[in-house]
């Protein structure tokens, strides 16, 4: 009895050797499958930007199923103790005394300090290995950049900055309601702060559009209507004894608190202080002005927010005249000038674009200036590859809008040079 | 139901006494026989499992002489009967003869050889298949009828039958059946150069070397109650088990080409080898050390091959290590990565 507690342990701790490696050995392919699957959950969560507060329980829940069924397999070969008391005695000679002192024949034999089981890393280190690597490949592996960012880099949408870009445009200006203006300028802030990635999915991209749409048409309306009253409050000035044109002038200003972004500022306050028509004229013709100046301002901010605003207009150096020997048709330069802005093309030949007309698309006819000479652009023809041009050929010039992208625009500039 | 078995009995003085006796028929036999401490070992161990052993070897070896000093060794009564070809049965167990005694004739059994304790059975193969069957009936049974008269044999009675394996005329090899009988097969081996210079020194033709008593009959008889008290743990029967169920077509890996397995009867043997060698190494329970070592000479010839093994090469020898190669003391192999750590 005097060594039965050193043999009792060693049975012990040899039988747990046994049983782990035997659970270990299934447990270990089974349970690098089960990382497997959730490494690939890992990298798909990165690429779908998705939260990973599921991650402990696609690892936890795949390695229980996996220990289950590893400690069912394993469990048969799991060694009890007088199989393993048999297992020391012939590896270590004793020649069943373990059994035998176990059935009472023979003392117990004195402690023997040989190791009888040695592990064999390489059969199982292996499995865990692989499954760490496919983790740290899932979490760390880098992510293919989107189409959309790789396009936009750090920039915000187009629409999103255009409608940004309009509402700086339209607040400096202080003819707008700041705090219209500013709500709008909130939502696109709003839309400015989320991560590129989504502010280039399809529901980012459209948000964006509209915005830029109700920025858009915000201002067209407030434009319109300081044009409105500009117009109805210089007819009144006209005719202060006109109780029908006073009224008009005061239903148009009144109109303008209706709107989405109402009159601010300076504006704002003229407005209010205005007295009616017929006490001071002068004071109403001074308003119209400033109406109709404020309105044109809106009106340029608007210009630029239909998108380029590419004027065309007859070239006259091209429009060489008509020789015997050569005619213009099939040489030389197209009769058009594209210009980017309205500043740039020259005075009288430009119309600004409202209402309908900012819906044109490339090609379509507009409408016809008087400025133009008609001798310059009669007889000639000055429809170009790119669209019908517009009917220079009456004599005038053509107001082209499109909104294409920029290589585009690059395009068609290129076609027309 | 049966009961379960009781723990040996066997005390440290018991066992050493018998431990000592042994040894010293052991030295007294290997005195007789230069250089065969295995084959001196393998008959004690069959002898103390009260079993019959077929000595397989070339002529000249010393297995006659090895059975005459055992014989005078234990001072049991020996008789050697060299088979041939016309022997019959009754040449063996005897034959009832007609007497006149007293003016009045009746047949009276003449026992023959086999009755005595030790029956050498020289070449055993040269008998016909009746002698065999006649000898081996008597091997089984431990006794003879004749005349519807039933002769039990001396106890003990042990039969050391030889056969040579190279000549085959005129010979009638024992059937798988009546091999099952002997409790061991041994191969006597031949003697290296150093150990025939060591006969060559010591023996003289014609001179049989002097072997005094070590034991007397009754202390052989003590022995072999001894050997039968010797415990066998259950977790080493059941080794012996699955060894033998593993000798069967299709029961283990080893067991591929063989086509008849080992029966009961060599569990049975094993079981008694293992005790037996458990005495004789001072134990007072077998072990899977006996168990091993008295695989293949219980099991080697009981193991009848296939058409295909033998083409193969493979000898019964073979599948029996193969066997324990195979099928574990524990039960249960180790797990593949819990290899068995080299112990010095």
């Amino acid at each position: 009895m005097r060594f039965e507690g050193y043999w009792a342990r060693r049975v012990w701790v040899t039988r747990l050797c046994v049983s782990i490696a035997a659970f270990l050995e299934p447990f270990a392919p089974a349970a690098c499958a089960a990382l497997s699957v959730a490494a690939a959950g890992v990298y798909a969560a990165r690429r779908l930007d998705a939260p990973w507060p599921w991650l402990p329980a696609a690892v936890c829940v795949p390695l229980a199923v996996a220990a289950a069924w590893s400690w069912h397999r394993a469990r048969p070969r799991f060694l009890s103790s007088a199989q393993v008391r048999a297992l020391l005695e012939a590896r270590l000679g004793l020649e069943s005394r373990l059994t035998a002192a176990a059935d009472g024949v023979v003392a117990w034999p004195p402690p023997l300090r040989q190791p009888v089981v040695a592990w064999r890393p390489g059969r199982l280190l292996p499995w865990p290995a692989g499954a760490a690597l496919l983790l740290a490949a899932g979490a760390l592996l880098p992510l293919p950049v989107p189409e959309g960012t790789a396009r936009a880099g750090s920039q915000p949408p187009p629409a999103l900055a255009e409608a940004q870009t309009w509402l700086e445009q339209a607040a400096e200006l202080q003819v707008a309601d700041p705090s219209a203006l500013a709500e709008l300028a909130r939502q696109a802030a709003d839309l400015g702060d989320r991560p590129p990635a989504e502010q280039y999915t399809q529901a980012g991209l459209e948000a964006a559009d509209a915005l830029r749409g109700q920025v858009l048409s915000s201002l067209d309306r407030l434009a319109s209507g300081l044009a409105d009253a500009a117009a109805a409050l210089a007819d009144a000035a006209r005719e202060p004894g006109d109780p029908a044109a006073s009224a008009a002038a005061t239903a148009a200003i009144e109109a303008l608190d209706s709107l989405p972004v109402g009159v601010g500022g300076e504006l704002a306050e003229a407005l209010r202080a205005l007295p009616r028509p017929s006490a001071n004229p002068n004071a109403c013709s001074a308003c119209a002005s400033a109406l109709a100046a404020s309105a044109e301002g809106v009106r340029g901010i608007i210009g630029a927010a239909r998108g380029t605003v590419h004027v065309a207009q007859l070239d006259r150096d091209a429009l060489a005249p008509e020789t015997p020997d050569t005619g213009t048709e099939g040489g030389g330069h197209a009769p058009l000038a594209l210009h980017a802005t309205p500043g740039d093309t020259d005075p009288g030949q430009i119309e600004g674009l409202s209402g309908d007309d900012a819906q044109a698309s490339l090609g379509d006819f507009v409408r016809e200036t008087a400025s133009a000479p008609p001798e310059t652009a009669r007889g000639s023809d000055a429809t170009g590859p790119a669209g019908r041009a517009a009917t220079v050929g009456e004599g005038a010039d053509a107001v082209w809008v499109d909104r294409l992208a920029p290589a585009e625009r690059d395009a068609v500039r290129a076609v027309f040079q | 139901m049966t009961p379960a078995p009781t723990p040996s009995t066997l005390g440290d003085a018991e066992l050493a006494a018998a431990k000592a006796r042994l040894d010293s028929l052991a030295a007294a036999l290997n005195g007789v026989l230069f250089g065969q401490e295995t084959l001196v070992r393998h008959v004690l161990t069959g002898l103390l499992a009260r079993g019959h052993l077929l000595l397989e070897g070339l002529p000249g070896l010393g297995k006659t002489e090895l059975v005459k000093g055992l014989a005078r060794a234990i001072g049991l009564e020996t008789r050697r009967v060299q088979f041939t070809p016309d022997l019959l049965p009754g040449d063996i167990t005897g034959t009832p003869v007609l007497q006149e005694e007293d003016g009045r004739k009746r047949f009276v059994f003449e026992r023959g050889p086999v009755f005595t304790n030790l029956l050498l059975a020289d070449e055993i193969n040269r008998a016909s298949p009746k002698t065999q069957a006649a000898l081996l009936e008597a091997m089984q049974e431990r006794r003879v009828t004749s005349g519807g008269v039933t002769h039990p044999l001396p106890d003990p009675f042990f039969v050391l039958a030889t056969q040579n394996p190279i000549e085959l005329e005129g010979t009638f090899p024992l059937p798988e059946a009546q091999l099952d009988r002997f409790l061991f097969k041994i191969d006597v081996p031949t003697n290296p150069p150093e150990v025939l210079q060591r006969i060559v020194l010591q023996r003289e033709i014609g001179v049989e070397p002097r072997v005094d008593p070590v034991l007397t009959p009754a202390d052989v008889a003590a022995l072999l109650a001894l050997a039968r008290r010797v415990h066998m743990p259950e977790i080493v029967a059941g080794y012996i088990a699955r060894l033998v169920a593993g000798t069967h077509a299709g029961a283990s890996e080893a067991a591929r080409g063989v086509r008849h397995g080992a029966s009961p009867r060599a569990a049975l043997a094993l079981a008694a080898a293992a005790k037996a060698r458990g005495l004789l190494h001072g134990r007072p329970h077998a072990s899977f050390e006996d168990v091993q070592a008295a695989a293949h000479p219980v099991l080697r010839h009981r193991l009848v091959l296939d058409h295909g093994a033998r083409l193969d090469g493979l000898s019964p020898a073979d599948v029996v290590t193969r066997l324990l190669d195979e099928i574990p003391p524990q039960e249960k192999a180790l797990p593949g990565s819990l290899a068995a750590a080299k112990v010095r």
